[in-house]
Parts: structure tokens; C-alpha cells; sequence
């Protein structure tokens, strides 16, 4: 028997895996069907009865998630019978549904309201006062709950149970009074609840950092990588454009990388894209200067110094394109390649593994740094904790590509303040921690969301960032100032 | 630490744990037996569940809040469940509900204290001697006012059940604790 079905949807032919359902059929023949409770990357609960379409030979119209397709199955989803089918279990799930889109932070991207506004618009037919429920109940750190805004899909209560196992959230009592909620004083504890805003299809769970901050259809998304950890999830990064501010991540789903979620802590990497928590121009020992004369310091310090005088501190948080530049700069500069040293938090257990997605090595291109370390023939030395390494090799200058998160080196204020010991350091990075006031030199750099370039991550999947105009029009990325850095000391010459 | 259940009704329990593929599945049987010794089902029962047998408070608070005849809150000791069902509806269980929720709450505001509480549920299946009532599990047919009255007048002379003095034992302690 073959293993692939052939039916047909609205007439146009679509071959699928046998076992598929209706919706994954449709899906890939680009048909959509309207769907609450269905989601691909939870199980089936076929509770919404909204995806209904019209098989030939069926009786009843039959749920597009839970029927699978067989050979030869004739599907309809245009008919007028599915459309009035559509229209009425709209007006089921509207009956106590308080309608207070203009105030509730999902609209714009409320299944719900979509729905409404494709197959919907009637006028209501209902006599009886609607239900009244509990509202904005504080039910964890990152969410907040209407229950009267909830269509009871199940979708939270089965990612609790199927994706967390944290099973939080339950469905109590019944008939119109069926609520959802967590146990009394018990709240959602755990990495991955902002991904119960996601999919929640309509405002019933907000996420506290988001609601009410900004409308959705201000926000342009662009497709890049979370630098969180080393599991590199594939997200998109939410920006007003026009205000150039960064709101949110959220999860893209990338079936080789975080299938359809992203832990909580990556949500977090939007805070330090903003001008508010960044360093605006270089840092020559407390005073600001251009881009151009911060790079002829450099040039100048570097001139005749022998290449085993140079220390280069490199974290896995630059793309591959960086390394190769800075390190071929470097080379073409000194005739040979600096000491090259590797700098880890202190209290990183790089080998953890929360068992879904988050791991403990906090940088995301740790792989892609070491492979061309590897290709360069380079042995670094690692710094984690003892900067005593560092200290004996007593560079007369040390170039130090510093963490982009700073908030994954819970350390970080104490590794800067051994850098200050050293002679002249050049720190390329946003810290705008005191220690950092103390460095001979330094220069803001790109943040993943405005370059462009590689992220490997722990299982050597290579994905791309995507660049958007930067924040601050001066600030270069890193491989445009080695870039700098080998032109003048050529120019020099 | 103590156990929050009996010796007996952890065998039960346990037994009906290991009775069904997934520990979900024994919920209903559990929290009957639960009810038939503790008289009704404590949020302290719920959690002790979670703690010594390993079933979230989640699954049982589904069940617990989805069924109706599972007691949330202490009852008294007896309940008279007449049935209002169409058969008793037509014979009169309507009057005989009335009539013993006045006969208690009468008492009640004379200062006596009855150990009663009258409720109308669904059908009770023996349609042929409606209405139909039940005393706690005791069934009783042809259950007329007059009936109602005399069957309060008699279980209240009784030796309370050992449920309901459990459950008023556990109510004092819960008490002296805060």
C-alpha cells in the first residue's frame, strides 16, 4: 500500500502522507480553514468545531482537523453550507464573549476578530444576558488572564500538560460557567509561558511585558535568530519602525531548530537593542569621539607592536563574518596572529539543558566560533573565572569583543574590572556599567538585530540575522572596524 | 508526616490507582470514597491527594468543579435528596421538597438544631413509587410530606453517622490550628 493519499480540495489535486488530516492536507494546498482549538504542534482536541468542510459522500459536514484524508476524498471548504457552518459556530463562541476589542491588547492579531471580520458579521440573535467571569487575573510574573475573552480551545491547558508537563492550567466547571484557570494560589512558573500568549487565539492570556505598549500593526517583523543561548531559536523581531524602538520576540517555527516555541528569556533580547540602555559613540578614557579617530587610536597603539604583545578576548556572541575579520585584520596588521584568548562567564554550566529548548551555554555562536578559530589555526585560551592567563601574557594591547547580552554574564562587571588592570584595552561593547568607565578605550558595536551574518548553533544548524538600519547611524559592526583597522595601518605604510 | 487520609481510604485509593491504564482515570471512584468517609471533598484533600498519591490538583479540580454531586463544602449531617424528575415532579415532589425545607428551617428559628439539609436532584430510577427520596444512601418510596417530616424527626433521635462526625472532628481541629 502506498504510503502518500491523493485528494482533492476545492477541486485542485494535493498528495499527502497517509494518516494526515484534513487540515494539513488543505495547508499544503494553500487552502485556508478557519481554526481555534487546532494547532500543529499540539495534539488534536477537535473542541472549537469551527474547521468544518463539506466531504462528498458524508452526510454532515466533518471537522478539518480530526478527519484524516484518504484516497481519493473530494473536500469542499467554499461551499455556501460550510460558510453558514462557519457563521453560526462564530456566533457560539461570541455569546458571552465580552466584545471589548477597542481596550483587549490582541486586537490586530485576534483570531477571533479576524474570523469575525472574514466569515461573521451579523447581528447577535442572543435575549439572555451574557456570562460574566472572572477578569485581568494575575495568574503568573509574564501573564495576565480574562477568562471572558476565552473560547475554552484547550490550546494553553494542552501546552501545560504536552510541552512544559507543567500541567498549570485546567478547565473547571461547566456548560457556559466552564472557565479556565490555575489551581487557587497557584500561579504559571516556568520559562516557556509567554509562548501561552502566542497561541492563545484570542486576548484571554496578554503578556504583561507587551500589553498595552504599543498596537501590533505599528510593529514590522523581521525574520532572525534569538541570541539567548546556544540553541539559536529562529524568531521574529517585532520594531516600530518609525520610532525605532524594539518591543518583542517571538517564535518563528523552524522544525530542525525550536519547532513552533522560544523560552522566556529570549523575549527578554529586545531590551538591549534600544538607545536607552546602549553606548551612543567611543570612549576614548572617559571622552566621547568619532568612530574614525577611535580606529586610528587603535591603528596607532597596534604600529610595531610584535604580534605576541596583542591579546585578542573573544565571546561567542559575533557572527562567524566578525571572527574571520577581525582575525584576518589582525593577521595582515601584526604579520601573525595575536594570542587569542576566550572569555566565559564564571558561573556558566555550558553543558545544561533545561530538557525543551534553553541551555546553558548563554552565548549563540559558540560552534561557529570555534570552527573558525580551528580554520585559523588558532589554540585560544579559555577565561573563565582566572584572568591570570591573560594577565602573564601582558599585552601592551588587548582587543576585547565583549558580550552583546550582558545579562548572560551575571559576571561581567568583575571580568571588566581585571581588564581595566591591563594596559591599553579596547572594548567592543555596549556595557554601560562603571567598571567599564575605567577602560582605555570604548567603542559601541552592531547588535544582532542591525548586521547581517552567521549564528552556528550547539548542533551546527548555520541560520542568518537579518540586518535593520541601526539604532545609532555611527556605530559599526565589528567586522567594519577591523575592516578600518587594516586599511589605515596599510595606509600607514 | 502523617498521612492526611485513613489508613483504609489510602488502600482505597491505591487500589483504584493501580485499577486504570493512567492515574487520571481513578479520579471519580477516589473522590467518592473520599466523600463517603470525609462527608465532602476539602481543598486539603485535594492538595493531600497531589502530595501522597502523586495526582495534580489540576486534573482533580477539573473533575471535582464539573460534577455537581461531589460536596465542596461541609454538609450537615443528613441530606434528604427527594428526586424532581418528571414521575416524582407529577406526584407531588415539588410539595414534599417545600414542606421539609420549611419543617427544617421552622425548627431552625426556634433555636433547635436539626442535622438536616433537603435537596431536589435528578431521577432516582424507581419512577414506579414516586416520589422517590433518598437519606443519605437509604432509599425511600411514596415520600409524602407527612413521610418527609417523620423521616427527619426519626434520623435526627439517631446516632449521627460515622462520616459526619468525622467530618465535624476535622472541622474542629482545622479550627483550633488557626
Amino acid at each position: 500500500m502506498s504510503n502518500q493519499v491523493t485528494l482533492s480540495i476545492n477541486n485542485q489535486p494535493v498528495t499527502v502522507p497517509a494518516g494526515s488530516t484534513i487540515i494539513e492536507a488543505a495547508q499544503k494546498a494553500g487552502v485556508s480553514v478557519p481554526h481555534f482549538c487546532w494547532h500543529p504542534g499540539l495534539s488534536i482536541a477537535g473542541v472549537c468545531r469551527f474547521c468544518m468542510v463539506k466531504v462528498e459522500g458524508m452526510p454532515k459536514l466533518q471537522i478539518a482537523c480530526n478527519t484524516p484524508a484518504t484516497e481519493g476524498m473530494k473536500v469542499d471548504t467554499l461551499s455556501d453550507e460550510v460558510k453558514e457552518t462557519h457563521k453560526w459556530a462564530l456566533e457560539f463562541h461570541l455569546i458571552n464573549h465580552p466584545l471589548d476589542c477597542p481596550i483587549c491588547d490582541q486586537a490586530g492579531e485576534c483570531e477571533l476578530q479576524n474570523y469575525y471580520m472574514k466569515v461573521g458579521k451579523y447581528q447577535a440573535q442572543m435575549e439572555d444576558q451574557k456570562v460574566l467571569k472572572p477578569k485581568a487575573l494575575d495568574v503568573g510574573d509574564t501573564l495576565v488572564l480574562d477568562t471572558e475573552r476565552c473560547i475554552l480551545c484547550s490550546r494553553c491547558v494542552r501546552f501545560e500538560d504536552e510541552v512544559t508537563k507543567t500541567s498549570t492550567l485546567g478547565i473547571f466547571n461547566r456548560g457556559d460557567q466552564a472557565t479556565i484557570g490555575t489551581y487557587p494560589e497557584r500561579k504559571i512558573k516556568h520559562n516557556y509561558s509567554y509562548n501561552l500568549a502566542d497561541i492563545c487565539p484570542v486576548g484571554a492570556f496578554t503578556a504583561k511585558d507587551f500589553r498595552f505598549k504599543c498596537r501590533v500593526w505599528f510593529l514590522k517583523e523581521t525574520k532572525t535568530v534569538c541570541p539567548g543561548c546556544s540553541t539559536g531559536c529562529s524568531v521574529n523581531l517585532f520594531q516600530n519602525s518609525s520610532q525605532r524602538e524594539y518591543y518583542r520576540l517571538k517564535p518563528r517555527h523552524n522544525a530542525e531548530v525550536n519547532g513552533h516555541w522560544m523560552c522566556d528569556t529570549g523575549r527578554t533580547m529586545y531590551e538591549h537593542l534600544n538607545a536607552s540602555s546602549r553606548l551612543a559613540s567611543p570612549q576614548l578614557e572617559g571622552q566621547s569621539i568619532s568612530s574614525a579617530a577611535a580606529m586610528q587610536a587603535v591603528t596607532d597603539a597596534a604600529k610595531g607592536l610584535a604580534a605576541d604583545k596583542v591579546a585578542l578576548v573573544l565571546t561567542a556572541q559575533f557572527t562567524n563574518e566578525e571572527y574571520v575579520a577581525s582575525l584576518s585584520a589582525l593577521k595582515s596588521v601584526l604579520k601573525s596572529a595575536p594570542k587569542v584568548f576566550i572569555w566565559r562567564d564564571e558561573s556558566e554550566k555550558s553543558d545544561d539543558f533545561d530538557g525543551i529548548l534553553f541551555r546553558g551555554d548563554r552565548n549563540p555562536n559558540t560552534r561557529g566560533m570555534m570552527d573558525v578559530l580551528k580554520e585559523h589555526g588558532i589554540t585560544a585560551t579559555v577565561l573563565k573565572g582566572d584572568y591570570a592567563p591573560l594577565a602573564a601574557a601582558a599585552p601592551e594591547l588587548t582587543l576585547i569583543l565583549a558580550p552583546e547580552v550582558e545579562s548572560a554574564y551575571p559576571n561581567l562587571a568583575k571580568a571588566v574590572g581585571r581588564f581595566s588592570e591591563l594596559k591599553k584595552t579596547v572594548y567592543f561593547g555596549n556595557a554601560l556599567t562603571d567598571s567599564a568607565k575605567k577602560l582605555w578605550l570604548r567603542i559601541p558595536v552592531k547588535t544582532f538585530a542591525e548586521k547581517s551574518g552567521t549564528f552556528v548553533n550547539f548542533n551546527g544548524v548555520a541560520q542568518k540575522l537579518k540586518a535593520n538600519p541601526a539604532v545609532f547611524a555611527n556605530v559599526k559592526g565589528v567586522d567594519e572596524y577591523f575592516g578600518d583597522l587594516s586599511r589605515l595601518a596599510q595606509s600607514a605604510v | 508526616m502523617a498521612s492526611f487520609f485513613s489508613a483504609g481510604l489510602n488502600e482505597t485509593i491505591k487500589g483504584y490507582l493501580g485499577r486504570y491504564e493512567t492515574k487520571r482515570s481513578s479520579i471519580l471512584p477516589i473522590l467518592h470514597a473520599i466523600q463517603d468517609e470525609n462527608d465532602w471533598i476539602s481543598p486539603e484533600a485535594v492538595q493531600a491527594l497531589e502530595a501522597e498519591h502523586g495526582l495534580s490538583v489540576i486534573d482533580v479540580n477539573e473533575v471535582l468543579s464539573f460534577y455537581t454531586m461531589y460536596r465542596k463544602a461541609p454538609p450537615k449531617p443528613y441530606r434528604l435528596e427527594v428526586c424532581g424528575s418528571i414521575s416524582c415532579w407529577l406526584n407531588g415532589a415539588d410539595k414534599t421538597i417545600s414542606d421539609a425545607k420549611s419543617y427544617i428551617a421552622q425548627a431552625e428559628k426556634s433555636g433547635q438544631s436539626v442535622p438536616f439539609e433537603c435537596h431536589k436532584v435528578e431521577c432516582l430510577g424507581v419512577c414506579g413509587y414516586a416520589p422517590v427520596a433518598l437519606v443519605n444512601k437509604d432509599r425511600y418510596l411514596n415520600v409524602t410530606p407527612e413521610l418527609a417530616r417523620k423521616l427527619i424527626d426519626d434520623y435526627s433521635k439517631k446516632e449521627l453517622p460515622a462520616a459526619a462526625k468525622k467530618c465535624a472532628a476535622d472541622l474542629a481541629a482545622r479550627a483550633a490550628q488557626k
